[in-house]
């Protein structure tokens, strides 16, 4: 059994600390996932109740940071309709790793953001057809229990920290040698 | 199989930085958000007293035509209202606004954006609004309440020449009559609660 601290991992380089220097001791809610024979604990802080960024302003900030273009390029997202003021709906585009059988190709996802985002993860599947493991065959839905970034889910992480985790999955040993679909099919 | 398990207690974790110290440090849970004195040595102690004050002043004395209320479960996030001034295309119409007081408030402006469509050149399809206060030209003696009143007289007074929506800010340089009455339209079909 495996017992993998959640939330408070983070706590460590979180700015928000340099506000409290000299407190010890804070108070938390705790909730455990048992999944199989692993436990997973998340602490959610009283700070995280009543302090942290409200999902829309969290999802400006991300619409932000995709609009201005990230690092080299080869991961990338946008808003699916200007129109919604929820911002649900995502696509999100990753280039495929360097030595790997995904280089050079495109793969289109597509992201969404519900109500509970980001306490909750958002749903994730490839639009484009990639053989994965943490990806199913059948709809490209990626499957939280197969893929860390969302099993062990944090409030601090991003739509772009989950497609550069999936970029990195593509070229992990069990991935980057993978039979691949064609190229620009797609799921249904 | 997945099972969540929430345990509704609290623990203390020694030696973790993290946060403001209870007010009393045998207090087992938290106090709801509230306002009076009483539990203000908990729920308050973690937010700036600048932040209580215009809290308690917005409640207290709100401005004409503006309300703001903190949302129940996060202290900083207010819901705003504003009703549209009278004069201005936006007349008779009450618009949803949310405002966030970002941690390096009072030092950085409040984010806030329209929740109800709005027609109006220096607001976006997304509500963003563009302020100078909001951005460069804020300072710390601004207030939320200085920026809802600011927002409210921009609904008065639009600058299409430094707009947000391009398209929007055409229609109102090329035919303004017409692009009142698309405001008056959109006012009538999403901020009367009609």
């Amino acid at each position: 059994m495996t017992i993998g601290a959640g939330r408070s991992s983070v706590v460590g380089n979180d700015r928000r600390r340099s506000l409290f220097p000299s407190l010890h001791f804070y108070h938390a809610f705790i909730s455990l996932r048992c999944d199989g024979w692993s436990v997973t604990v998340n602490v959610l802080t009283w700070f995280d109740l009543h302090f942290a960024v409200p999902r829309n302003f969290r999802l400006l900030e991300e619409l932000e940071r995709g609009e201005k273009g990230i690092g080299d390029g080869t991961v990338s997202y946008g808003m699916d309709d200007g129109d919604d003021i929820y911002m649900r709906s995502w696509t999100g585009t990753i280039v495929g790793p360097h030595n790997s059988v995904h280089e050079g190709r495109i793969y289109q996802l597509k992201l969404f953001c519900d109500k509970d985002y980001p306490d909750k993860p958002p749903s994730v599947r490839f639009h484009s057809r990639i053989n994965l493991t943490c990806v199913s065959h059948e709809t490209g839905v990626v499957e939280a229990k197969r893929f860390d970034k969302l099993t062990n889910w944090q409030r601090e992480y991003t739509m772009e920290d989950i497609l550069s985790q999936l970029k990195k999955e593509m070229a992990a040993p069990h991935n980057r040698k993978l039979v691949q679909p064609p190229e620009g099919t797609f799921f249904e | 199989m997945n099972k969540y398990l929430v345990l509704g207690g609290f623990v203390s974790f020694p030696s973790r930085p993290r946060f403001v110290a209870l007010g009393r440090s045998s207090s087992p849970l938290p106090c709801p958000p509230s306002f009076d004195r009483e539990s203000a040595g908990m729920a308050n102690s973690n937010l700036p007293r600048r932040i209580i004050k215009e809290t308690q002043r917005l409640l207290s004395e709100p401005a004409p035509g503006i309300s703001a209320s903190p949302s129940e479960d996060n202290m900083r996030y207010f819901n705003v209202m504003i009703l549209g001034p009278s004069q201005s295309p936006y007349e008779g119409g009450v618009f949803k606004l949310e405002l966030f007081l970002p941690e390096e408030y009072p030092m950085a402006a409040p984010k806030v954006r329209f929740l109800t469509k709005i027609y109006h050149p220096n607001i976006d399809k997304l509500g963003r609004i563009c302020l100078d206060i909001l951005k460069d030209k804020w300072s710390p003696a601004l207030q939320i309440r200085t920026v809802l009143l600011s927002i409210q007289a921009l609904l008065s007074a639009p600058n299409p020449d430094d707009p947000l929506s391009d398209n929007i800010a055409r229609h109102w340089k090329t035919n303004e009559a017409e692009a009142v009455e698309t405001a008056k339209e959109w006012t009538r079909q999403y901020a009367t609660g009609a």
